[in-house]
This record gives C-alpha cells, sequence and structure tokens, in this order.
C-alpha cells in the first residue's frame, strides 16, 4: 500500500485564472460539462485501474483492493473528484514523455510505479530495453495533488517535446569572461528586464511574459509567452480581438554561450536570446544558426548504413531530383518497412540507375528510428567543396530521443545532425 | 556555333562531373553553383544543349518573411515563378506540401533546366572527328563509320542508336566506340570487358577523352573470345529483346531494316547462301540464317564487287568440294586463298605494277591497292549486304595490317549453287549457259 499522502482533506479547485492564464485551458467550459446528470458517475466508472488507485490513494482511501472494489469507494467521495476531472481533461493531448520527465522529479517512485500501465516493445531490436509506459492523466492527478506548479511544469515541458528547436551559437565569442556565471545570472528578475527592454526598443504594442524559468540536466529553459500578432476569436455571440499567442522557449546552454529556440516568429525569439546574453556578457551578442559541416564521404557511408539497416537506423524513404530516369525526373520512393524499401531500392539501381549515386541530387531521406519516420536533409555547402551540412526534423523526436538520435549520429557514424528549425 | 574542340582561353577548366550533370536532359540545376554557369554557356556553345533558365522561391526558407506561417518547416519544396506572374503570384502552390505561396518578399534563385539536343550532338561529333582529320560517314542513324589510321571503326551514341547496335555481337564486328550523353550510373551499364571502347560526351568535351583515339583503339582492338555477358532468361528489370511474330515466318520480300534488336550468330555455323547468275549477268546472293530467309543482293554486270563476290563464292564452293574429296582422299587439301590472288584477278594490271614496283622496294602502289580492297570490301558489307538484310560478316573485314598474304574466304557454312533444274531457277532468271560459270572455270 502506497504511504498514504499528508493533506487528505477535500481540495478547493485552483482559481479559474490558473486553469486560464496559467496552462491555457478553459475549466469553465469542463465544469458546466460536469453539471450533466450523471456525468461524474460516468466518469468514474470510465477511470482506469491506475487511475482509480492513484485516485484512492490521494484520497486517503485503502488502494491494494480490486479496482472494482475501489471504484465505489470513489463513487462514495464523488464531491471531492471534480478538481481531477480538471485534471483529466487538461491532460488531453498533452505529452506523456513530459508529464513523466515532470513526476520523476516531484513524485515518490512508489506513486509513479503506481502509475506504470503494461510494459511494451517498442518494435526496438530484441537487446533494446523495453520501455515503460505510464498512465499519464493518474500521474497528473498526482503531480496536481502535490502542488499545482507541476501542472504548469508539465504543461511547459509538453512544448519542449513537440516542438523544433533551431541551434544558435554566438556569432563572436564574447571578449571576456563575465563576473556571474551563466546561470547565476538567469534570474526572472533579469529575463524580465532584458523583456522589458526589448519591447521598449519595438514599440509595436506587443507584450512578451516571462512564465518560468526551469532547469532539466543543467540547462536553463526559458519560458516566454508573446503576443505574435493580431488575431480574433469569436465567443459565441462576438468577436473578439486580440492577438494570437506565441510560445518561445530558450534552451540555453550552462555558459549561455548558445541557445536551442523554439517559436513561431523567427527574428523575435533571437533578438530576446541576443539581448540576455548581451546583458550577461556585457558586450553586443548575436546569435546565428549553427552550422557543423560533414565531408560527402561519410555521408554516403552513414547511407550505405542505413540501407543496410544497421545501427537500428534503417532506410524508409527517399527523395532524389534528377534521378537516373530518362528526363531526370524527381523520384519520391518510400515504404514503411526498411527491408522493403532497400528491396525497391536496388529493383530501380538494377533497371534505371544508382538512386543515391550523387549526394547533392539527394532532397531528403527519411530513416526509421524508434518507430518514427525521421527526415535527413543535406545542405550542400555553398563553397562547393563537397561539404554537407546535415539537418533532421527533430519535431518527430521528444527531447530524449532527439539526444539520443543525435549521440548515435555522431559515435556510430561521425555526423553531427542539426534540426532542420533555423531562425 | 563554337568549334567543338575550343574551350574559352583564360576560362577555368571545365569540372567533368558538373558538365556530365548538365547533359542529363530534363535535369535541373542551380544557376548559382560553382561552375554551373560555365559549363552551361560552352555546352550552349557547342549546340549540345538548349537551357530554360527560371526564378524559384523555397517553400521553406527561414530568411523569407512567411517563414512564421510555415507549418512543415523541414518542407523542401520549390516554386517555379512563372513570368508573367503577377506581383503577389496569386495561385501557387508548393508540389511538395501544397501550401498556397506568395512570392513577394521572399528569396528567389535561379534554376537552370536543360534540355540536350539529339542533333547537337551529332553535329558536335561528326564535326569533331573532321576536325581530327577523320572523315566520318553515317551509315545509319546514330552510327558512323570511321577510317582511323589503324583500321575502319564505328562510332556509336549509345543513348539513341538501335539495340542491335549495342550489342555484344556487333559491337564486336564493327569495332564500335560507343559515346555515352547522359552518363547517369553508364559505368555499370557497359558490359565489363577490356576490349569494349567507350566514353561519356562531358569526357569529350572537357578534353579527357580524344574521340579519334578512341576510334583508332577500337579499330585496333581484339573483342575477347571468351564471353563474360549473358543473356539471363529471367530478369525483374529489363525485359527480353524478343523478335515478333512476323520474324518467325520466311519472308522473301521482307526488307532487313524491319529487324529491330537483330543479333546475328555466327554465320561459318548458322547461316547458307546460294548464288547465281542472271540472263542479264547480275550475280545473285541470298542466304539463309538458321533456316530462316535473310534476303537477296544483287551484283550488277561485269562490275568489280560482282567479281569479287563470283570468286569468294566460287572459292567456298572449292574448298566444299575439297573437304569431300579429302573424305575420299585424305591427302587432298585445301589453302584459303591469299588476298595476292583475289588482287590479282581483280586489279589484274595494277598489280603487276605493284610488285613490280615491291620488287624495287617501293611499296607505296601495293599498301594503296590494299586500301582500295580494304574499301571494296567495306562498301560490299555496307551496301549491299547489310542492306538486304545478310550478315556482312560472311565477308570479313579487313583490319588495317592485313597484308597481300593475309586469306580471304566466305564465312558461311555452306554454299549452293543454282542450276537450270533448281526449283528456284526460273524466279531468280538463270541463265543456263552462265550456270556453269565457276565449274567451267574449274574445268579450265
Amino acid at each position: 500500500m502506497v504511504k498514504k499522502s499528508a493533506t487528505t482533506a477535500t481540495r478547493q479547485s485552483p482559481p479559474r485564472e490558473f486553469w486560464a492564464n496559467e496552462l491555457e485551458f478553459d475549466s469553465a467550459r469542463a465544469e458546466q460539462a460536469l453539471t450533466a446528470d450523471g456525468a461524474t458517475e460516468r466518469w468514474i466508472d470510465d477511470l482506469t485501474g491506475q487511475q482509480v488507485r492513484m485516485l484512492c490513494a490521494l484520497l486517503g482511501l485503502p488502494d491494494d483492493e480490486s479496482v472494482q472494489k475501489l471504484r465505489p469507494l470513489l463513487h462514495e467521495r464523488a464531491d471531492e473528484l471534480p478538481p481531477f476531472y480538471l485534471v483529466a481533461q487538461f491532460g488531453k493531448g498533452k505529452s506523456e514523455v513530459a508529464v513523466v520527465e515532470v513526476a520523476r522529479d516531484a513524485l515518490s517512485p512508489q506513486l509513479v510505479d503506481l502509475c506504470i500501465r503494461r510494459k511494451r516493445s517498442r518494435g526496438s531490436p530484441d537487446d533494446e530495453p523495453q520501455e515503460e509506459r505510464y498512465d499519464k492523466t493518474a500521474l497528473l492527478f498526482a503531480l496536481y495533488h502535490e502542488d499545482r506548479k507541476f501542472l504548469k511544469e508539465a504543461f511547459h515541458f509538453d512544448k519542449v517535446h513537440k516542438k523544433g528547436f533551431a541551434s544558435m551559437v554566438l556569432a563572436e565569442a564574447a571578449k571576456s569572461a563575465p563576473k556571474t556565471p551563466f546561470l547565476k545570472f538567469l534570474t526572472p528578475e533579469a529575463v524580465a528586464h532584458a523583456l522589458e527592454a526589448y519591447q521598449r526598443q519595438r514599440r509595436d504594442g506587443s507584450v512578451s511574459e516571462l512564465q518560468a524559468i526551469w532547469m532539466r540536466e543543467g540547462r536553463p529553459y526559458v519560458f516566454i509567452r508573446r503576443t505574435e500578432r493580431p488575431d480574433h476569436i469569436h465567443d459565441g455571440r462576438h468577436i473578439v480581438h486580440g492577438y494570437r499567442a506565441e510560445w518561445i522557449v530558450l534552451d540555453f546552454s550552462p555558459d549561455g554561450d548558445q541557445v536551442n529556440i523554439a517559436s513561431t516568429s523567427v527574428e523575435e525569439p533571437r533578438e530576446i536570446a541576443d539581448r540576455i546574453a548581451s546583458a550577461h556578457f556585457g558586450c553586443s551578442c548575436r546569435f546565428v544558426n549553427e552550422e557543423r559541416a560533414t565531408d560527402a564521404k561519410t555521408i554516403e557511408r552513414f547511407l550505405a548504413a542505413a540501407r543496410a539497416a544497421q545501427n537500428g537506423v534503417g532506410l524508409v524513404e527517399v527523395c532524389v531530383s534528377n534521378s537516373p530516369l530518362r528526363g531526370s525526373s524527381k523520384v519520391r520512393i518510400s515504404n514503411e518497412q526498411a527491408s522493403a524499401l532497400v528491396e525497391s531500392l536496388d529493383h530501380l539501381d538494377a533497371a534505371v540507375g544508382t538512386m543515391l549515386e550523387n549526394l547533392a541530387d539527394v532532397e531528403w531521406v527519411k530513416v526509421l528510428y524508434r518507430r518514427k519516420r525521421v527526415g535527413l536533409q543535406f545542405e550542400q555547402d555553398e563553397s562547393g567543396d563537397g561539404q554537407y551540412v546535415v539537418r533532421y526534423t527533430d519535431q518527430r523526436l521528444n527531447a530524449f530521443e532527439r539526444r539520443r538520435f543525435e549521440q548515435q549520429m555522431r559515435d556510430d557514424h561521425g555526423i553531427t545532425i542539426l534540426s532542420t528549425e533555423k531562425r | 556555333m563554337a568549334s567543338p574542340s575550343s574551350l574559352q582561353k583564360n576560362a577555368e577548366p571545365l569540372a567533368v562531373e558538373t558538365v556530365a550533370g548538365l547533359l542529363r536532359n530534363g535535369s535541373l540545376h542551380e544557376a548559382g553553383r560553382p561552375g554551373v554557369a560555365q559549363a552551361v554557356k560552352h555546352l550552349v556553345s557547342l549546340g549540345l544543349v538548349e537551357t530554360v533558365t527560371a526564378e524559384y522561391v523555397r517553400c521553406a526558407e527561414h530568411r523569407d518573411p512567411d517563414y512564421r506561417y510555415v507549418r512543415n518547416r523541414s518542407c523542401r519544396g520549390r516554386i517555379r515563378i512563372e513570368d508573367d506572374a503577377d506581383d503577389d503570384g496569386d495561385g501557387l502552390y508548393c508540389p511538395e506540401c501544397g501550401r498556397k505561396v506568395y512570392p513577394r518578399g521572399k528569396a528567389r534563385c535561379r534554376m537552370v533546366q536543360v534540355e540536350v539536343k539529339p542533333d547537337g550532338v551529332a553535329a558536335f561529333l561528326e564535326g569533331l572527328l573532321k576536325e581530327g582529320g577523320v572523315e566520318p560517314k553515317q551509315v545509319c542513324p546514330w552510327v558512323w563509320r570511321a577510317d582511323t589510321p589503324r583500321g575502319e571503326a564505328r562510332l556509336v551514341v549509345a543513348d539513341y542508336c538501335g539495340l542491335e547496335h549495342a550489342c555484344r555481337d556487333w559491337a564486336a564486328a564493327n569495332r564500335a566506340c560507343y559515346v555515352v550523353v547522359d552518363a547517369a550510373s553508364c559505368r555499370k551499364r557497359f558490359l565489363p570487358e577490356p576490349w569494349l571502347v567507350w566514353t561519356r560526351v562531358a569526357d569529350v568535351v572537357c578534353g579527357s577523352a580524344n574521340l579519334a583515339d578512341l576510334l583508332s583503339s577500337a579499330a585496333a582492338t581484339v573483342p575477347a573470345s571468351q564471353v563474360r555477358a549473358s543473356v539471363p532468361v529471367y530478369s525483374a528489370t529489363v525485359r527480353p529483346v524478343v523478335l515478333s511474330a512476323s520474324h518467325q515466318q520466311p519472308d522473301h520480300t521482307e526488307h532487313s531494316q524491319q529487324r529491330p534488336g537483330k543479333t546475328w550468330p555466327d554465320p561459318l555455323l548458322h547461316t547458307v547462301a546460294k548464288c547465281w547468275t542472271t540472263k542479264v549477268g547480275t550475280f545473285g546472293l541470298s542466304t539463309k540464317t538458321q533456316g530462316r530467309y535473310d534476303g537477296k543482293a544483287e551484283f550488277a554486270r561485269d562490275t568489280i564487287q560482282a567479281k569479287l563476290m563470283q570468286l569468294v563464292c566460287y572459292q567456298k564452293w572449292q574448298q566444299q568440294l575439297a573437304e569431300k574429296e579429302r573424305e575420299r582422299q585424305p591427302k587432298r587439301s585445301f589453302e584459303m586463298t591469299k588476298l595476292a590472288d583475289f588482287l590479282s584477278e581483280i586489279y589484274p594490271d595494277d598489280m603487276a605494277a605493284a610488285r613490280r614496283d615491291a620488287a624495287r622496294g617501293d611499296a607505296a602502289c601495293l599498301k594503296a591497292l590494299l586500301k582500295r580492297f580494304r574499301s571494296l570490301i567495306s562498301d560490299i558489307r555496307t551496301k549491299k549486304l547489310e542492306p538486304a538484310g545478310i550478315n556482312p560478316d560472311i565477308l570479313p573485314a579487313l583490319d588495317i595490317e592485313s597484308s597481300i598474304d593475309t586469306g580471304l574466304s566466305l564465312r558461311v557454312a555452306h554454299v549452293h549453287y543454282l542450276d537450270a533444274n533448281s526449283p528456284e531457277a526460273h524466279e531468280a532468271s538463270v541463265d543456263p549457259a552462265k550456270l556453269d560459270y565457276l565449274r567451267r572455270d574449274e574445268t579450265s
């Protein structure tokens, strides 16, 4: 039996302001849905075993009985469940990886283990460890119960796992080392100050708000919400004019000389990052897109290995301009299975000509990595000396998968890959 | 059009691979890439290609103002801007992701699309050979005959020639030198046999291959007797070349040109010949290969060509007789007639004079006579036998190193003379009086 939580009394739902502004969730609509006859009962009946056990644990009820016996106990305490209903609705569409990541830091291992759904193979080779899957909603119940700020953290990191990040580096290294380490400098006050200065400079009426700064694996993540451009919505009766909100995520290196940027807008987040770096280094700083070139031979070796589906990276799509077909038409060939695509490529090679003969003509390839199709593009260096910048569609992978994929490409194939995102 | 061998002075040498890429019909290239503009200019000046240059915008380009609205920022789509498009380019869509694209304010790049001109290729190759002192003679589309210092050879454009001219047997018999315009994967496309001579047009354009030299080496090449290639009975890639049903039935009116993909088997084993002299003195020859009628060639009365064909047929007939006799009298043998005998028969006065000069140490006349004889054989092969649908290899070509001691014989399995009793005699208007021309020769 899981150790009972200290607080088992009836919890008040957070104010609507929290749901609406911090989590961008319309709690009023969810509460309205719950007022329908029998809505709470139906919801309790639909809860999974992990969710039932978790709610029982959080409410101080016994949780080691069978789910059939626990569910009636929840029906008895239905008046305490509306906030959890809101949490469940908020959790829809949120990344499981983001929730688990926050939960591992915030919750006791016993509570986290209570949410293990089942072990499922990810279709990876047998020697690769199987991944545990978790009941995301049950974890969110526990996070909300622990502290509602963890919902905010999960909401923020949901964006990290779902968006691509442009890798930027300082155009010129700072001439002198700053007195304060970057991690100490990067306080909410310092960022807010930089944002204010930036807004004053732009004078376009846009508003940028610092939402939070979180640390992950020694790297500070700055979350900023900004009015991107004028827009309107229909509230059911009227058109309401306002701004479309965008999230800017700045993932700084511990020294502050490199940043990964996720955003909708292009120039603004880079300028904000420039301003933060300038304030830290005490001189004018400018971030530019990172470029790491790889020679053509290395990439050709990688493509040969991917064609042979070595190292868990198999080729599943190829798009070639100036193909060996007569008329040099663009050819795109795709399959769900790497082995089947290789057969097709062999057939084409024999009948028509080598598809991957000239790297400059390869528009993109897609490889299967952890059952996800990851695109790889080869940008020829403008100097024409046979060097290529290899970019990949990082938004297809979550943050952990990205790091592992980048490392695998670096270690196994000698290729430094960067996101297709640029600023 | 610029001279085929010209390259602007002071210009940087062209990259062969860039030129090879540009010689691919329909290919699209970024005009700003190093070396592309210069190579395009040169190829256009040689008449090999025509190009269309157009402006393009990228669907997802981070420097463009619309990048923030692009949902798929990995999109590699390129949108062509038509010259007559309005400022907003309304109605342009990305061919990859289908997004509507407004090109105003977007960065533009120029792309060159290449159209290879086959006529230009033909003119370029002919011009190049003429510049090199070789006079090419087109024998059929995309095949030229050329006399080189080392003998006769054929220049064949592999991209456009008929299938029969890309066959190993034909290449071996005709001393072919192949050139490839679209060189994609060509290294894997040619038979990996060392005697086979081929090059890319790109190499010729860039000067890394000399066409006259290659032709010359093709003329002197000795095809390997051991064949490293075999015809697969099943292939998931290339369909087999099958002769159409009409070729299965013997049709004496059929013309040789209707023989797509014809590859001749060895005539010494598979071809039989019939010959006759008509009432008006015309010498006729027809052949059958593997039991199938090939065609009929006629040689006008009292021409040198007719005389030579009569002689080689007679000689072959003699050989048959000798072989028959040998079965009864093993000591009797037959010696292949040497070129000297043929020359004495066909050019008696010139041969006598050449022999006199040779005895004085002057071999020029003899060489000229041999050259004349080679040309005669070549004409019979290409102008008479081949157009008639007869395997030209029944009369073997002479190479440049042949001498008066070189042997010459009709390369057929058997030769048969029509006489008045032959069923075809009436049809062929065989003159009974002239029927035994050769037999009378024999008795005399």
